[in-house]
């Protein structure tokens, strides 16, 4: 990605919906690179067979969205839908200091349960930053990479999410991203640690007990 | 941005095979408890584990919940007791050991070990103390383990420490009689003892150590079991080697998760994180025996021969998945074979296709050694000075670590059911093949000498 080059250069963000085939992402490359842009983040996915892609560009100041969007509209099928936007700036994070955790429940396929999981992590200030789907054994996984405000308490949100969702049928829990960096990478695990972990010396938390001296005889052991 | 594989094979050893960390272990050093007044002393060692040890469970549970993973054991271990006792009566060391008891239970830990001595080149009278005071120690606390080494590669073999154990071992049996022996399970003896142990009853914090440390002893042998059963179910003629390749692959995962947890505690705590002890630890619950993972490779009569291979392959495997794991491995690290505590051992012995021997050899490839046995009352301090000699000839001669942990239960005869609940689980009374006829040689005492492997310089 390139960020400095000159002359000013606008940034778009650019969207494409169109059912799979093979080429799909070289023709919009194509159309990308025929207006001098360069592409910076992108992402695509399968959803049920349909092509599903964005991407950020930079393009020479005299490129305007629309211009990009006939070059896909051409390069694409009809029923492509394409949304270009143009956007100077990255946006800040929704949450400016969170810790990412893994949210996953397991169940019965039914309506609904998309809905239970996305209002239970939004009224607790908890931001979804991907979601992915998984069938097994004639269960539906839903897996959820997430942020979760530094104030939260875990062990009320661990409890409350499995109560919520268990009342709905689903085995459910949230992790810690590091577990599952711990267990697939190789990196040395002290590197994994937050140097944000509660700093909460022994003698702040220690029970109170019976001075020993100069009475030992006080000492209730 | 996490992949999807990754992510859905890691929450599977949490939601399906059982993923945990068996055991978080706070080392604390109690030397500078130390002093002349045997009231001032046990107070002492009080207030120094309940101010260190206040917070442990309470982070514990934090970071369990944090990563959705059961921390199954939280632990004490402390420095030798007998380095406190220089100068006192076996009625102080039963004192020590009560507030030893009593600190454990003020900070919600079930077991503490550490109520140990070291002496493998001999005996000091603080040493000396602790041993004789041992039978009351054990008899008047629950929580309170001990432990002795008696004998390493480097020194060879203190025989008239394991002598006087021994006498005490049995007179702890007859001590807990009402609790059939259970003051003995509370004891081990060993050589060439690490000082980083995290697991019970052979944890203390050894004279090497840090201040206070944080050691971890990873899952539990059941999430290696499911791994092993999975790769059977997909591939039902997988060769050993290819078996190995699967506990090694789950070893470093298990040990990944170990470390992680144990460092994020010890962070908190405001200590260092020492080692992960990568020993399979089981429980009496079904699906978390060792002895099952030996019956998935194939070993349908644990004792049957192949066994010992079996346990090579597995200790082998678990430690090099462990090794690539993680730089900070230490304390047993092997797979366990504790006969009451693991329900397949347990059942094998019942049905006799597992002997004490056959035990015996299979603790010549793996750690710790002849743990949680039940002998018959009548067993005589020679015969369990004796299998305490042979355990420790194993390790010396294999630089390995090597315990013996026996019951003898007070009036009980061979193939009587015993039960001590909860995590010592259960079995029957064995004996060795040949239970006498050693006494002379035993009696002899002094010192085996070390091994000429020894002299390594």
């Amino acid at each position: 990605m390139t960020t400095s080059r000159h002359p000013p250069l606008r940034r778009f963000i650019t969207s494409v919906l169109v059912p799979d085939r093979v080429g799909l992402l070289r023709d919009i490359t194509q159309a990308v690179f025929a207006l001098e842009g360069n592409i910076g983040g992108i992402r695509q996915t399968l959803v049920d067979g349909f092509f599903n892609l964005v991407f950020t560009s930079e393009h020479p100041a005299a490129v305007t969205p629309e211009n990009l969007r006939a070059l896909l509209d051409a390069a694409l099928e009809s029923e492509a839908v394409v949304t270009v936007l143009d956007r100077p700036e990255t946006p800040l994070p929704v949450l400016a200091d969170g810790a990412r955790f893994v949210v996953m429940t397991r169940g019965e396929d039914k309506p609904g349960t998309i809905l239970a999981i996305t209002s239970f992590l939004v009224a607790r200030g908890i931001n979804i930053e991907d979601w992915m789907v998984e069938l097994e054994a004639g269960s539906v996984i839903y897996l959820a990479q997430v942020t979760v405000p530094e104030s939260a308490d875990f062990r009320q949100l661990q409890t409350a999410f499995r109560q919520e969702m268990a009342e709905r049928g689903l085995n459910a829990l949230l992790c810690h991203e590091n577990i599952f960096r711990a267990t697939n990478e190789i990196g040395p695990i002290r590197a994994l640690i937050s140097n944000r972990v509660r700093d909460a010396g022994p003698s702040e938390q220690t029970p109170p007990v019976q001075n020993c001296n100069p009475k030992p005889e006080t000492c209730n052991v | 941005m996490l992949a999807r594989q990754d992510v859905l094979s890691t929450l599977r050893m949490v939601r399906e095979e059982h993923l945990d960390v068996r055991a978080v272990t706070l080392g604390i050093n109690l030397n500078v408890c130390a002093n002349p007044d045997p009231e001032r002393l046990a107070c002492g060692v009080y207030e120094r584990i309940v101010a260190k040890a206040g917070p442990l469970v309470r982070f514990c549970d934090e970071v369990s919940d944090k990563y959705a993973l059961p921390i199954v054991n939280k632990r004490i271990a402390v420095s030798p007791v007998s380095l406190l006792l220089e100068g006192h009566t076996p009625e102080t060391a039963v004192r020590v050991c009560q507030a030893l008891d009593a600190a454990a239970e003020a900070v919600q830990i079930d077991l503490l070990g550490g109520f140990s001595a070291l002496v493998q080149k001999g005996m000091t009278p603080g040493e000396q103390t602790l041993v004789e005071a041992l039978p009351q120690a054990l008899t008047a606390t629950r929580r309170v383990c001990s432990s002795f080494n008696v004998g390493t590669t480097r020194t060879g073999i203190q025989v008239d420490a394991v002598n006087r154990i021994a006498r005490k071992i049995i007179e702890t049996a007859q001590a807990s009689r009402a609790t059939r022996g259970f003051g003995c399970a509370k004891i081990v003896v060993f050589a060439n003892m690490p000082e980083d142990n995290p697991f019970m009853a052979g944890a203390l914090l050894g004279p090497g150590e840090p201040e206070c440390v944080i050691n971890v002893g990873v899952s539990g042998p059941g999430v290696v079991k499911r791994a092993v059963d999975r790769l059977l179910q997909n591939h039902p003629a997988a060769s050993l080697d290819e078996i190995a390749e699967e506990i090694k692959h789950t070893a470093f995962r298990v040990t990944r998760t170990g470390e992680l947890i144990g460092r994020e505690v010890a962070e908190r705590l405001g200590i260092p994180f020492g080692v992960v002890d990568l020993s399979l630890a089981p429980t009496p619950r079904i699906g978390d025996s060792v002895g099952e993972i030996y019956q998935s490779m194939g070993i349908s009569q644990i004792g049957a021969p192949g066994t010992t291979a079996a346990v090579m392959l597995l200790n082998d495997a678990v430690k090099k998945g462990g090794a690539f794991a993680s730089s900070s491995v230490g304390g047993l690290s092997g797979a366990f074979i504790p006969v009451m505590e693991d329900h397949a051992l347990s059942r094998a012995v019942t049905e006799g296709t597992l002997t004490l021997e056959k035990l015996e050899a299979m603790t010549a490839v793996c750690s710790v050694g002849l743990d949680m046995i039940l002998l018959p009352g009548d067993t005589s301090a020679e015969t369990v000075a004796g299998i305490i000699l042979d355990e420790a000839a194993i390790g010396i001669a294999n630089r390995k670590t090597t315990g013996v942990r026996v019951i003898p239960v007070p009036g009980a005869a061979c193939g009587e059911f015993v039960d001590f609940g909860g995590l010592f689980g259960s079995g029957v009374v064995t004996r060795p093949a040949c239970p006498t006829g050693a006494a002379a040689f035993v009696r002899r005492g002094g010192r085996i000498p070390a091994p000429i492997h020894s002299m390594m310089n």
